[in-house]
């Protein structure tokens, strides 16, 4: 009986690095889930973004944010001229110690010859109060190649520890 | 050895449809995911789900989203399906809506049934962007799921995934 849901690659950090790839993506699954926990190694007010680019494609990501930022308020923007899927909150270095932001990103239907979408959710969190965050994407990517491959990006560059999961789902 | 998170059927629309449903659904798992990656022709109704067909006025659902400017929450009671995007319908362009629809103990015959929702409606940097849980006020297991867009019609390829989660 085949499996669904399927590591591809993981990737752990045993240094800094500005970005994380990953390629050859084979095409046998119907949808990709990617999963990450990330700490940035620079201090940019506790919060910094990654985004997520397929193939070798840097124009017209674009997105729909909805998040939260505790004591102040829940917001919403939109973009169409990004050139990642980006806003995808994770820690930076000037939270407390050892505390990294989390998130995925599913992406359906990703050898499919149509415009791509894709779902995000990503946090941070370190105990400390206004220092939580909570954004939530909704992206598309009107490439209408399969994806072959997916680099993530860091605002500055991921510490060490940070981690990065790439899961195939079939759907049959 | 037992699969953890396993497709039950997956359904691609050949031609416009205003419904899929997932019928038979065994009660063997334990949580259900439904993915849905879909259009509708057009605008004048809106998407919902229904559980073993009841039509009734016996679901609910709170919600909290984003258009692109400004967050907002809400909610309905005693309506006749969850409106996982309350007031908003599929996209009817070339971008489709991706939903993300977690059912938790479908099989439990002592509880409500109770679903999270993910809706992601972005039609190239304009749409919404929705959080939502659901309350199907009926004990009884779930054995068919339907999506439905009233008197609109979901696009031939829209597809929707029925994934059983079964538990350690």
């Amino acid at each position: 009986m085949p499996i669904t849901y399927i590591p591809i690659a993981s990737q752990t950090l045993t240094s800094s690095a500005g970005s994380v790839s990953f390629s050859s993506i084979p095409q046998t699954y119907t949808d990709l889930h990617l999963l990450f926990t990330a700490r940035d190694a620079s201090a940019t007010s506790k919060i910094a973004f990654l985004g997520v680019r397929m193939n070798s494609v840097t124009t017209f990501y674009t997105r729909v944010i909805l998040n939260s930022w505790p004591g102040t308020g829940v917001f919403s923007s939109a973009s169409s001229t990004q050139d990642a899927w980006n806003t995808i909150a994770y820690n930076a270095s000037d939270t407390v110690a050892n505390s990294f932001g989390v998130g995925e990103l599913y992406i359906p239907d990703y050898t499919r010859a149509r415009a791509k979408v894709a779902s995000g959710s990503s946090t941070t969190e370190d105990n400390t109060t206004a220092d939580g965050r909570f954004y939530l994407g909704a992206y598309t990517q009107d490439a209408t190649a399969a994806i072959t491959s997916l680099t993530v990006l860091a605002q500055s560059s991921f510490a060490a520890g940070s981690s990065f999961h790439l899961y195939g789902i079939k759907n049959t | 050895m037992a699969l953890t998170y396993d497709p039950i059927a997956t359904t691609t629309l050949g031609s416009a449809n205003s419904t899929i449903t997932f019928s038979s659904i065994p009660g063997t798992f334990t949580d259900l995911r439904l993915v849905i990656v879909a259009n509708q022709t057009g605008s004048n109704d809106l998407p919902v789900i229904r559980f073993n067909g009841d039509t009734g006025n016996n679901y609910s659902h709170t919600h909290i989203g984003g258009n692109g400017s400004a967050g907002f929450s809400g909610r309905s009671s005693n309506a006749s399906g969850i409106r996982f995007m309350s007031n908003t319908p599929f996209l009817t362009g070339s971008r489709p809506n991706l939903t993300i629809v977690d059912i938790f103990s479908y099989s439990a015959t002592s509880v409500f049934k109770s679903v999270l929702a993910n809706a992601n409606n972005n039609d190239g940097g304009s749409g919404s962007i929705w959080r939502s849980v659901g309350l199907w006020r009926n004990t009884a297991a779930i054995t068919s799921v339907t999506l439905n867009v009233g008197i609109e019609t979901m696009t031939a390829g829209s597809t929707a995934t029925l994934y059983g989660i079964l538990r350690a």
